[in-house]
């Protein structure tokens, strides 16, 4: 059972006051929600058993995420925001073909979802060109997708495609956490070893989005019982854990940056605020290190976001052996 | 003062020599109150929060060591500020329907007030400054306070003067503003507090000072003020000062900021729960409740073992060997293989139940009585731990006849316990909306009828319940929009009252937390149960705690769900 967001709450209020037409869109919308929550979303996990959750919950959580990172609608034209809930609707079922290339295969079910008779070209393009840059490559080949759109109009109105790509981007990037990944299944070696990272990443994260304090949190609950610091196997595997974790916050800083690049709407995120906290089971492990905090600042030549040289107290020389005294202290 | 080392008064009436000897060091406290991150201190009323904040405050680790002040360690400064006086909270502002006006106001006053503070604190330390940096701390504060201040030893006083003076004359020209959008006069954080410190910092002896703020009671703040604090807890730089927060958790925590953005756990503070986790008298709190008793035996010259002090009634004790090891025997039987553990387990939930059921309705109240009982009875809250042996110490000395009390007999104790659960019943009967401002009355009689179907309920367990007996702590299941909507401003009242406490423990589902409530156990003692609980939790439907709030009675299906786990309670 579908419970809507408040985005899709402010979207029916907005459109309701615009009478018939108005009407005649949010029943668009609420046609494709309900094709898409029952027969195409759930499907997704069949054809990518070891994905993590692309299902209903994600889109429910993007749709979250873009009101938190927006905070007041209003400043998107009901038009745009009625694209946007749109093309959040739309981004990843292309899923249901496979992973590779998903992004590509938007049009196709956008088509049976709205069968010729109700078929509005102008919204399918915007729809699939929106949802098609939130990953892959652009026209030519870089990951820069969003410098493609162009603005467009629909209905007669203006709408600023680059902005609206940009946040169902950055809405889907943090769309991250234990939500869309299952306990059990890690536990019980239920996904293949390529993706199990990916899970266990999801496991461990939590994000908030900040926008008074204008900056997006990143907390991490990583749990050091199992790891034996005198097995290098285990170990190394550790170690290996980190460093993804270390990338994937630096690929969600760059997308931070990277949307706000191309909207003024997401302006107000100013840094990526990080913090990790390590548990032995049940038992919180004193503050290894202090909170990091990832802005917009860039010292020409030097990498300044690399995580291990900005924070050496993060890097894998005082990181682990420290970890280690604490574990052992505890025991 | 009296003599009586039970004394449970506020940390804040207790004299500065009595509070070192009587607090127990925790070096953990120590690590991050001392440290520059800002800290958050969570726990029910009489928890110890007051305490902990005055023990790190300056003047006191001023007292600690008999070294002279030019030899003491002012690396860190803590500075006490208490929010339940009138100043931290004026009401005033309330009068005024322009929002940016009372919140100026607000401000104002509370950042003077944390300026008084600073400045009577620093009167402690005058001493260490020479006349250089007297004289360059004047320079710098001229721009603080607009006004000249004498370069000795009594600028502090001067300081403080300035303040109140300030103080006084917005309180008296505050109805004859005549224009409510002009309040370029209020202070902020940021125009006082900030350079004040930056000022002190400015001088020799204070130069790698850090400086905590330590802000008690903040629940008592005014909406205005908490959502400042908020904001300057979301300031990033601690290299000057920090924020220890005392928080009564009889409300829920608002993480909003003035700004409209959140503070975040971890990333802009550290929380420290005074709500220890409390399953028995060897857990975290059952230890610190027995040093307290220890220490403060000690300080009064008696040298005798907390348990011995308050010793067990050895007919009871004896009833209760008696109950266990006839549940051994029995259980032994059933299980001839059965290791030690599992026996011991199985005896732990049930020998209890058993002496509790075999006793006949017609019965006196058991005798209630024991170190354990007392610490299972404080619920894990120190207050409670204090009150009752204050009032049991103050009986023994009647009945002494001058002679030193070197234990309390196990029938003072149990008239004092019957006395004070009759007394917290009393309370509930008679409706808390006498003692509440936000409750009605007829949430009175709903919380009423809540606690008197949950002794019902938990006397059935007792008395029925086949693998756990003694379960006292339950969770909220099949909770909805509308059931929440109507339990929980009557467990929040009931929290508020202290008539039920709530912690956070795992649930079911891995990683996440859960809410366990727990009634204030000093009820049991008045309808002749066990006040000791045991580990695990009941599962209550949401729907069974609204019908008891609605009746009185719980509803006649018992729930089957209980899972007990190591760290429930």
């Amino acid at each position: 059972m579908w419970e809507s967001s408040k985005i899709e709450d402010e979207l029916k209020q907005r459109l309701e006051s615009k009478g018939s037409a108005g009407d005649a869109l949010w029943g668009r919308y609420i046609s494709a929600r309900t094709l898409l929550t029952e027969q195409i979303l759930p499907w997704i996990r069949t054809n990518e058993a070891n994905l993590t959750d692309h299902g209903p919950e994600h889109i429910r959580n993007v749709l979250d995420n873009a009101h938190q990172l927006l905070g007041d609608t209003t400043r998107l034209t009901t038009e745009e925001l009625y694209i946007l809930c749109q093309s959040i609707l739309f981004h990843d079922v292309g899923n249901i073909f496979g992973r590779v290339k998903h992004n590509l295969k938007i049009n196709s079910i956008y088509g049976a979802v709205f069968n010729k008779l109700w078929l509005n070209r102008q919204e399918m393009a915007l729809v699939v060109s929106i949802g098609r840059s939130h990953s892959g490559k652009s026209s030519d080949g870089t990951n820069d997708t969003l410098k493609d759109l162009k603005d467009d109009f629909i209905f007669g109105s203006k709408v600023h495609v680059q902005g609206l790509a940009s946040i169902l981007r950055f809405a889907d990037e943090l769309a991250e956490g234990p939500q869309r990944t299952s306990t059990y299944m890690i536990e019980t070696a239920g996904f293949s070893n390529e993706s199990l990272i990916h899970h266990e990443y999801a496991q461990i994260t939590s994000v908030s989005i900040d926008l008074g304090g204008g900056r997006i949190a990143l907390t991490y609950h990583i749990d050091i019982e199992k790891i034996d610091f005198n097995d290098s196997a285990s170990l190394n595997n550790f170690c290996d854990f980190i460093k993804y974790i270390y990338y994937r916050i630096h690929k969600l800083d760059s997308e931070r940056r990277y949307c706000k690049h191309y909207s003024s709407l997401l302006e107000p995120f100013k840094k990526t605020s990080v913090f990790i906290t390590f548990w032995k089971g049940m038992e919180a492990l004193e503050s290894v290190a202090s909170p990091i905090e990832l802005d917009d600042l860039f010292i020409p030549g030097v990498d300044s976001k690399d995580i291990e040289k900005t924070h050496p107290e993060y890097g894998m020389d005082v990181l682990i052996p420290k970890l280690q005294k604490l574990s052992e202290e505890m025991e | 003062m009296n003599n009586n080392p039970f004394d449970f008064d506020g940390a804040k009436n207790l004299p500065d020599r009595l509070l070192i000897d009587w607090f127990i060091d925790d070096h953990n406290y120590s690590r991050f109150l001392r440290s520059s991150r800002n800290v958050l201190l969570l726990g029910h009323r009489g928890c110890g929060k007051s305490m902990t904040l005055l023990y790190y405050s300056l003047p006191l680790e001023l007292k600690k060591l008999d070294t002279p002040l030019e030899q003491k360690d002012l690396s860190h400064f803590g500075i006490y500020v208490s929010c339940s006086t009138p100043l931290a909270r004026r009401v005033d502002h309330d009068f005024f329907e322009d929002d940016k006006f009372s919140k100026a106001i607000s401000e104002h006053y509370f950042v003077l007030s944390i300026a008084v503070c600073i400045a009577e604190h620093c009167e402690h330390i005058v001493d260490v400054f020479d006349a250089e940096s007297l004289e360059e701390l004047k320079e710098e504060l001229f721009y603080v306070f607009d006004d000249e201040l004498p370069a000795d030893s009594s600028i502090f006083k001067s300081i403080k003067r300035a303040l109140n003076k300030e103080l006084r004359r917005t309180q008296e020209q505050f109805l004859s503003f005549e224009s409510r959008t002009d309040f370029t006069f209020a202070r902020t954080f940021y125009t006082l507090i900030v350079p004040f410190l930056g000022a002190l910092r400015s001088v020799a002896a204070l130069r790698d000072t850090h400086f905590s703020l330590m802000i008690d009671d903040a629940q008592d703040l005014n909406e205005d003020q908490r959502l400042m604090l908020n904001s300057w807890l979301s300031y990033r730089d601690h290299s000057v000062f920090s924020f220890k927060v005392a928080l009564a958790t009889v409300v829920d925590f608002d993480r909003k900021t003035s700004t409209g953005g959140s503070i975040i756990e971890g990333h802009d503070y550290i929380t420290i729960n005074l709500e220890q986790p409390f399953q028995n008298e060897s857990s975290q709190f059952g230890m610190l409740a027995r040093s307290i008793i220890e220490k403060r035996l000690k300080n009064i010259g008696v040298d005798v073992s907390p348990d011995e002090f308050f010793e067990e009634s050895p007919e009871f004790k004896a009833e209760l060997a008696v109950c266990w090891q006839e549940v051994v025997d029995k259980y032994t039987l059933e299980h001839p293989d059965a290791e030690k553990k599992q026996i011991n387990d199985y005896a732990y939930k049930q020998a209890r139940a058993l002496y509790f059921r075999r006793r006949s309705p017609k019965a006196n109240r058991p005798t209630y009585s024991g170190l354990d009982t007392l610490i299972h009875l404080s619920s894990g809250v120190v207050r409670n731990l204090l009150l009752p042996c204050y009032w049991m110490y103050d009986d023994a000395v009647s009945k002494s006849a001058g002679a030193v009390v070197t234990k309390i007999p196990p029938a003072i104790q149990f008239d004092v316990i019957m006395k004070e659960s009759e007394k917290l019943w009393s309370r509930v009967r008679d409706g808390l909306d006498r003692e509440l401002d936000d409750c009605s009355k007829e949430q009175a009689q709903l919380i009423f009828n809540l606690v008197s179907a949950l002794g019902d309920y938990f006397r059935d367990r007792l008395f029925n319940h086949a693998s756990e007996p003694r379960i006292i702590t339950f969770t909220v299941s099949e909770r909805t929009t509308d059931s929440d909507s109507r339990l929980l401003p009557v467990l929040g009242l009931m929290r508020k009252a202290q008539i039920m406490y709530r912690r956070s423990g795992p649930s079911k589902d891995a990683g996440r937390q859960e809410d366990y409530y727990t009634l204030n156990r000093l009820f049991w003692p008045a309808r002749g149960l066990d006040p000791h609980g045991q580990h695990g939790r009941a599962s209550i439907k949401a729907s069974a705690l609204i019908t008891s709030m609605m009746t009185g009675k719980f509803p006649t299906v018992v729930e089957p769900g209980t899972q007990g786990g190591l760290f429930d309670e």
